[in-house]
């Protein structure tokens, strides 16, 4: 059979069996701290622990299939900084025209990790939390819009196989797909978006007249799934929850607040180790997962 | 009881109605049979049964539709959606959710209904479908078969009076279809469920069916049980009687062969060692079960996909190192889904894209398409939007923009799906002319009866190799899934 194409990954790890709830609360207060800290040896602390949660669900080959993406953006922010960015800070590298100094190389660090922390955040609930719980979820708590996330999860796998066949019937109309420059190769694949997008339109309103047809929209729904969360699970979202006041109190009293390109140095001190400590102790709780 | 009087309904932005002064009536526990070519009226006829027509689709409407009592224009489809279930075509556009527990609770928490009644109601369905073990399967893993089945489930589980299908089994095979319309039957006669179906296989529904409805330019013209609308049938090829084919090795030059051919997806090995010779003019079948790896041999015939060993020769040149798209000349390729080929705001436009890809010089286009379109018999639709087009002829246009490249040999996978006796007559007539004209086919498919009319051979897929099939064989296969007539 052909290859399954469907981002959650259905496996039976800790992380998956834990709760929808506490991991959407990880994901957001994760994301939100690695967004505010800008400190490398906070962020590299973050890292470890996010990719140690990767790791638990099993979905570490996935999460590299992500993160290969954010190559390029890295790749782009390390050049665009080193060339566009004044001089901060000792001469790294001097190459006669450019020359690389610290500041702009510890900020292009900092950013980078950023990006990538977030992505593995993503990561964790693309591929760890069910779609069927996501659209439970925030359709409670009032994303009407988040139907349409569910059913397009649904139908990716869908689209996905449309798209080869559309590819398969372009070539069998004579149309060249791997011939000459990576333009021309990205021309080619424009006669696939039309097809792509008029089934896509076809079958959205197939699905709409289906969901009426079943009384979706006749009123107030009631909810078949609705586990109770275990104390677990809320001292879990609790812990996570907390992450955040703390990280910004500790950020306004300048841990983990560092401007590399105002020339400030990559340091390590004791204090800065035991805040990056206690923050990432926060998180940890995740590493239990669920119950058996 | 649903009671239809003096209904009419025209689209909004036509001028012509679709529903013409239709007045009639059905009763709880019938199983209706619709009936009638494309275009007659059927879809919209079963659409205003649940009020969809006139509150999903907008249009005017005249006459009116009740059912047990209610108003369908004055109750909303979804209030409607507990007295009158409905099955769509496509099995792909109407699950909503990714599993199947999940996707049967759906229409019972539209209901608003308590947890333990869905509770129960998803064990009791699950049970009877024979889907117990299917709860906590992904919905894009299943088959056609099984998906359709659990949309059905998921509609009965809200316990409608009447059941409403439209060509439901019109993207599956024919045994899984003649399982389906068994399971109608079933349903039908035990629980006393109202059926009304609008089916194409007629054979097999036409001895569970009560009653025969058949429609002609939105109107009811017969209304009878299936023997007294029969001779209508006929007469307007939707039955036919079955007609043995001739078979026997063709006697031309090789024109297409594959060699010691292995192929797998990631560990599943699809093909071992195949060989395959095909001779000039010949119409070669390959069946074989669901997942056999029929479609993937056929993509191994131009390259779309490639031998992990073997080769492929195509009028007798290794096509290892050719393009798919530089063998479009030799070969045409016309995969399961039409609308994948159609795109362009005209159906010239849509030759002429293929003719430019092939660069074909443009002195030749005229000619190209003038022959194509009347090959296909689509003149008439040479400046309509492709989309627009009902099944049977968009799988025609879509042939059209293969044939208009005038390759020497075509490949077709399952082009019988989803049509009607009438669409697969024209269909049969259309490959034997070519054939006269020196064109090979190799179609895949699990049509059995098309098959046992029209190929010239027949060969089976089972664990990765070919094996020739007789005639007698090919018969058997007929009669099992009742498509005979």
């Amino acid at each position: 059979m052909m290859p399954m194409l469907f981002p959650y990954q259905d496996k039976d790890t800790p992380l998956h069996r834990l709760d929808a709830r506490p991991k959407m609360v990880f994901v957001l207060a994760f994301f939100l701290l690695s967004i505010l800290i800008s400190d490398i040896l906070y962020l590299s602390a973050m890292l470890v622990l996010a990719l140690t949660v990767v790791a638990r669900g099993r979905v570490a080959r996935e999460t590299l299939g992500l993160l290969k993406y954010t190559i390029y953006v890295v790749a782009f922010l390390f050049l665009f900084s080193i060339i566009f960015t004044p001089s901060v800070g000792p001469v790294l590298l001097d190459l006669g025209i450019v020359k690389i100094t610290e500041g702009p190389v510890l900020f292009s660090i900092s950013m980078s990790l950023r990006l990538v922390l977030s992505v593995v955040a993503f990561a964790v609930l693309t591929f760890t939390v069910h779609p069927d719980d996501l659209l439970r979820i925030l359709s409670r708590l009032g994303f009407k819009s988040m139907t349409g996330v569910s059913i397009a999860t649904r139908m990716y796998p869908t689209i996905a196989a449309d798209s080869a066949a559309i590819s398969d019937a372009m070539k069998a109309r004579g149309v060249e797909f791997d011939d000459g420059s990576f333009v021309r190769r990205a021309r080619a694949r424009a006669p696939v978006m039309m097809p792509l997008l008029m089934n896509s339109m076809e079958r959205s309103m197939n699905i709409a007249e289906a969901m009426e047809a079943r009384g979706f929209g006749a009123g107030k729904r009631s909810r078949y799934k609705d586990p109770a969360l275990r104390t677990a699970d809320r001292l879990m979202m609790i812990s996570f929850l907390l992450a955040i006041p703390f990280g910004v109190a500790m950020f306004i009293m300048g841990y983990g607040n560092v401007n590399y390109l105002a020339g400030e140095p990559l340091v390590i001190t004791a204090a800065g180790a035991t805040v990056a400590a206690v923050e990432i102790l926060f998180f940890t709780p995740i590493l239990l997962g669920g119950r058996q | 009881m649903i009671c239809m009087e003096r209904f009419s309904f025209t689209y909004s932005g036509k001028d012509a109605p679709v529903l013409d002064d239709v007045s009639l009536e059905v009763r709880e526990n019938e199983f209706l049979l619709i009936v009638g070519a494309s275009g007659s009226g059927k879809s919209t006829l079963i659409r205003s049964f649940n009020g969809l027509i006139p509150h999903f689709y907008g249009g005017e409407v005249g006459g009116r539709v009740t059912v047990d009592g209610l108003d369908t224009r004055r109750t909303p489809p979804a209030k409607m959606a507990s007295i009158v279930g409905m099955v769509f075509q496509d099995p792909e556009n109407q699950l909503v959710m990714t599993n199947v527990e999940n996707e049967m609770a759906f229409g019972l928490e539209n209901l608003a209904l308590p947890r333990e009644e869905i509770q129960g109601r998803i064990t009791e369905y699950s049970e009877y479908f024979g889907l117990d073990p299917f709860l906590e399967r992904f919905i894009p893993q299943l088959s056609g078969g099984e998906k359709q089945k659990v949309a059905l489930a998921s509609v009965l589980a809200m316990r409608p009076r009447y059941i409403v299908l439209d060509e439901p089994t019109s993207q599956l095979d024919d045994e899984s279809a003649s399982m389906y319309l068994d399971f109608l039957h079933r349903l039908n006669s035990d629980q006393g469920i109202g059926i009304i179906l609008v089916e194409h296989r007629l054979e097999r529904c036409l001895s569970y069916a009560d009653r025969v409805l058949f429609m002609e330019s939105g109107r009811v013209i017969a209304d009878g049980t299936p023997d007294e609308v029969m001779p209508l049938m006929r007469k307007n090829r939707l039955v036919a009687d079955f007609h043995r084919g001739v078979q026997g090795n063709g006697l031309g030059d090789v024109v297409l062969s594959a060699r010691g051919l292995t192929f797998a997806y990631e560990r599943d090995a699809v093909l071992r060692g195949l060989n395959l010779n095909v001779r000039d003019r010949e119409v070669v079948a390959i069946i074989g079960h669901n997942g056999s790896g029929k479609s993937t041999l056929l993509k191994q015939l131009n390259g779309l996909l490639r031998p992990a060993e073997g080769t492929v020769a195509v009028l007798g040149r290794n096509i290892s190192e050719a393009t798919t798209a530089s063998l479009a000349r030799d070969i045409g390729y016309l995969g399961q889904n039409p609308n994948n080929y159609l795109f362009e705001d005209t159906l010239e436009m849509e030759l002429q894209f293929t003719l430019r890809n092939l660069k074909v010089p443009e002195a030749e286009w005229a000619e190209r398409i003038d022959w194509t379109l009347r090959m296909l018999d689509l003149e008439r639709y040479r400046r309509s939007f492709p989309r627009d087009l009902s099944c049977g002829e968009r799988e025609r246009a879509a042939l059209a923009s293969i044939l208009v490249g005038r390759p020497r040999i075509l490949l077709l996978d399952e082009p019988t799906r989803g049509l009607d006796h009438w669409n697969k007559a024209r269909l049969a007539s259309i490959l034997a002319t070519l054939r006269e004209q020196g064109m090979t086919t190799v179609m895949v498919t699990h049509d059995y009866r098309f098959v046992a009319e029209h190929a010239t051979r027949v060969l089976s897929l089972d664990g990765g190799a070919l094996t020739e099939v007789p005639l007698t064989k090919v018969m058997e296969l007929v009669k099992v899934c009742g498509t005979e007539a």
